[in-house]
């Protein structure tokens, strides 16, 4: 197809209008000399760091950016081949309609999805690239998808009133010890703020760090009440999960549930207050011990394959945090696209 | 051309076409310098064995040259209204992206075919076969790089990609008096037989081998990445430098007026779901997808997947849509 050139006054007059035509006052440019331009050094946005520990070298190339953004994925699927224990045609990390941030359909604004001090990082052992993995020093707002599959590691904190705990509870008529904790827990701790400690898990209650399904409370895991008394918790002690199951409540969740969930932690006004740190998404072809973004000293052992890391904070309090209530009855998708669908656009 | 062929010539813009081009800088080095640690001190980077040249040179062990584009489907450097512009939707079907009524300047690669096309990657039909690159016209392409990043340790990157295309690829530019700025879009399509990195100088210490190379090799086979960035309609890129030096990226949410960005726009009915909805049917995604990706392992043959080492499977990134996006850099 042959095009025609428009007038070349009027393509100037457009695009110098475009580059020339700002309200904003205008310096009139001088060149800069020879000596002055040595001194511009432009890379200040981007360094390069290393690092060694566990007979491993790292190389890692941070970002100096802030990044907001509202971005629809409709097929996130990362290491997808045949691994030993796990179902046929499934993959490490399997996402539809995958979603950061969210939209308000009624005043067509975003509420983005926020990440500072984003970094590339390689492992090596000796010249052999074993691990490379994407970071972000801080990750906050809202995170959504279809969750098919997920491998890594994933804290999330549940947390609820006493009085919804208990209709959650059902005890079996001969089961006095269960009627009484629930009588308990619906009673003198019905105000009482709950709390538990829940990550990626199987059917059984075992942790299940590979393309998990479930979250959850693993065996052995107890209720607390952050609050309360040291005899409130010692009580509380005496009774933990165990096969997904705790005072004949439901402990362990289907992901399928989760629509959204928030990254960082929201105050009583679903207001984010603060951001998640130490989030990362990883491939590597053996375990690999990354440095803790948060805490130099320690490592986040990443398994084999793609590997998706929401850890706790320094202070112990999980990226994810979710009422009872959401976990019993799963948390609704937010809205991710602007007019008719929410998700899938 | 004489001059009354050239007098009759009316604006088509300029096509050109790399007719036997062969680029071989695998003798030369060019250093980088100022990219630093987090000392300040330099880490200085070393770009090495540069070539690019017909498909099949073996990661660059012999060099032939090759045509990249033809005549009919050249490389392009247009003016052009926006209201003359095609970009082509998954769908195969071509639409306008850039808006009407004023010009737009375009750098395009050779462009996508709806009929007639050749194999955009080899063997590998899921990658479409809409190019107009034939297989004669793919190149392969080489690049290592040597970051020193400490006393005594220098990482090696040596990137090796087989049968690469990049049909379809272009740069719009044009003036937003609404922005007061150049504004744009851009797709970078990017389709690859073979991709290969290996962390090691070949002949050094642990990598001289066939096995000890391959051992330390990561391979993508069967790749091909679409990004796109912007939709001039309603979403065009936006590209600024503050005065302190820091760029700033910017997509903007489409549905927003750019006259009062900051107005509610009700996406339910109205202008701000007829903006919705356009944006969604037409504005171009960006798929990575790499259908198979190995570390460690051999690769039998030209173009066919590697046997042992670790296999990752395929990997996939699709249908991927900023409804808005924001990167601003600072000092680190």
């Amino acid at each position: 197809m042959r095009r025609s050139f428009p007038s070349v006054k009027t393509a100037c007059a457009v695009l110098c209008a475009g580059l020339i035509g700002s309200g904003v006052a205008h310096a009139k440019l001088e060149e800069m000399n020879d000596s002055e331009l040595s001194d511009v050094t432009g890379q200040a946005f981007i360094n390069l760091t290393t690092d060694a520990a566990n007979g491993l070298n790292f190389t890692r190339v941070n970002f100096g950016v802030d990044v907001q953004t509202q971005l629809n994925i409709r097929q996130l699927r990362l290491g997808k081949y045949d691994r030993s224990g796990e179902a046929a045609g499934t993959a490490d990390i399997d996402i539809n309609n995958f979603a950061l941030g969210a939209v308000d359909d009624v005043t067509g604004q975003v509420d983005a999805f926020r990440i500072k001090n984003p970094f590339l990082e390689l492992a090596y052992s000796g010249n052999k690239v074993v691990g490379v993995r994407m970071g972000f020093g801080e990750a906050q707002g809202y995170l959504s998808g279809d969750i098919n599959r997920m491998t890594g590691n994933i804290a999330v904190d549940l947390y609820g009133k006493g009085s919804y705990l208990a209709t959650q509870m059902n005890c079996a008529w001969y089961d006095l010890i269960c009627a009484s904790a629930k009588g308990l827990v619906g009673g003198t701790y019905a105000n009482s703020d709950f709390s538990a400690q829940a990550q990626l898990v199987n059917g059984s209650g075992d942790a299940d760090p590979v393309r998990a399904t479930m979250i959850g409370m693993v065996d052995g895991q107890t209720l607390s009440i952050p609050s309360g008394s040291g005899f409130d918790n010692f009580l509380l002690g005496l009774f933990s999960s165990s096969n997904c199951s705790l005072l004949s409540t439901q402990t362990c969740f289907p992901l399928a549930n989760y629509g959204t969930f928030p990254i960082g932690k929201l105050n009583s006004s679903n207001q984010f207050v603060s951001a998640a740190k130490g989030v990362f998404l990883s491939l590597q072809t053996q375990n690999v011990q990354w440095r803790d973004q948060q805490d130099a000293s320690q490592f986040i052992s990443a398994l084999a394959g793609a590997f998706m890391n929401i850890p706790r904070n320094a202070d112990g309090s999980a990226a994810i945090n979710t009422s009872f209530q959401e976990a019993f009855n799963g948390i609704p998708r937010k809205d991710t696209c602007f007019g008719t669908p929410n998700k899938g656009c | 051309m004489d001059d009354s062929e050239l007098s009759a010539v009316d604006g088509a813009g300029i096509g050109f076409v790399l007719d036997g081009i062969v680029f071989d800088a695998t003798q030369a080095t060019i250093t980088i310098n100022d990219i630093t640690n987090g000392s300040g001190q330099n880490v200085p980077i070393s770009v090495k064995e540069f070539y690019m040249a017909a498909a099949g040179s073996n990661k660059g062990t012999t060099l032939n040259p090759t045509n990249v584009g033809r005549l009919a489907y050249p490389f392009a450097l247009n003016l052009a209204k926006g209201e003359a512009l095609r970009s082509l939707r998954e769908d195969g079907q071509w639409v306008q992206t850039t808006p009407s009524n004023l010009s737009v300047l375009e750098l395009t690669f050779p462009s996508l075919m709806t009929s007639g096309g050749n194999a955009c990657v080899s063997g590998f039909a899921e990658a479409g076969s809409n190019c107009s690159s034939r297989a004669a016209e793919k190149v392969d392409l080489g690049i290592r790089y040597d970051f020193q990043v400490a006393a005594g340790r220098t990482d090696v990157l040596n990137f090796d990609i087989g049968e690469l295309a990049m049909d379809g690829s272009y740069l719009r530019l044009w003036g937003d008096s609404t922005r007061s700025q150049l504004v744009g879009e851009a797709r970078l399509n990017i389709y690859a037989k073979t991709f290969e990195l290996m962390s090691c100088a070949a002949g050094t210490t642990n990598c001289a081998t066939a096995a000890e190379q391959a051992a330390r090799t990561i391979y993508l086979t069967n790749s091909y990445a679409n990004v796109s960035l912007g939709y001039g309609k309603t979403q065009p890129l936006l590209f600024d430098v503050t005065s302190n030096g820091q760029f700033v990226l910017e997509l903007p949410n489409p549905v927003k007026d750019p006259n009062n960005p900051t107005a509610n726009v009700d996406t339910r009915s109205g202008i701000g779901q007829q903006r919705a909805v356009d944006f969604y049917a037409n504005a171009p995604r960006t798929n990575i997808v790499i259908d198979n990706l190995n570390a460690g392992g051999t690769r039998p043959g030209a173009g066919q997947l590697p046997t042992g080492g670790y296999n990752f499977g395929r990997n996939e990134i699709r249908g991927l849509s900023f409804n808005y996006l924001k990167v601003s850099s600072y000092d680190l």
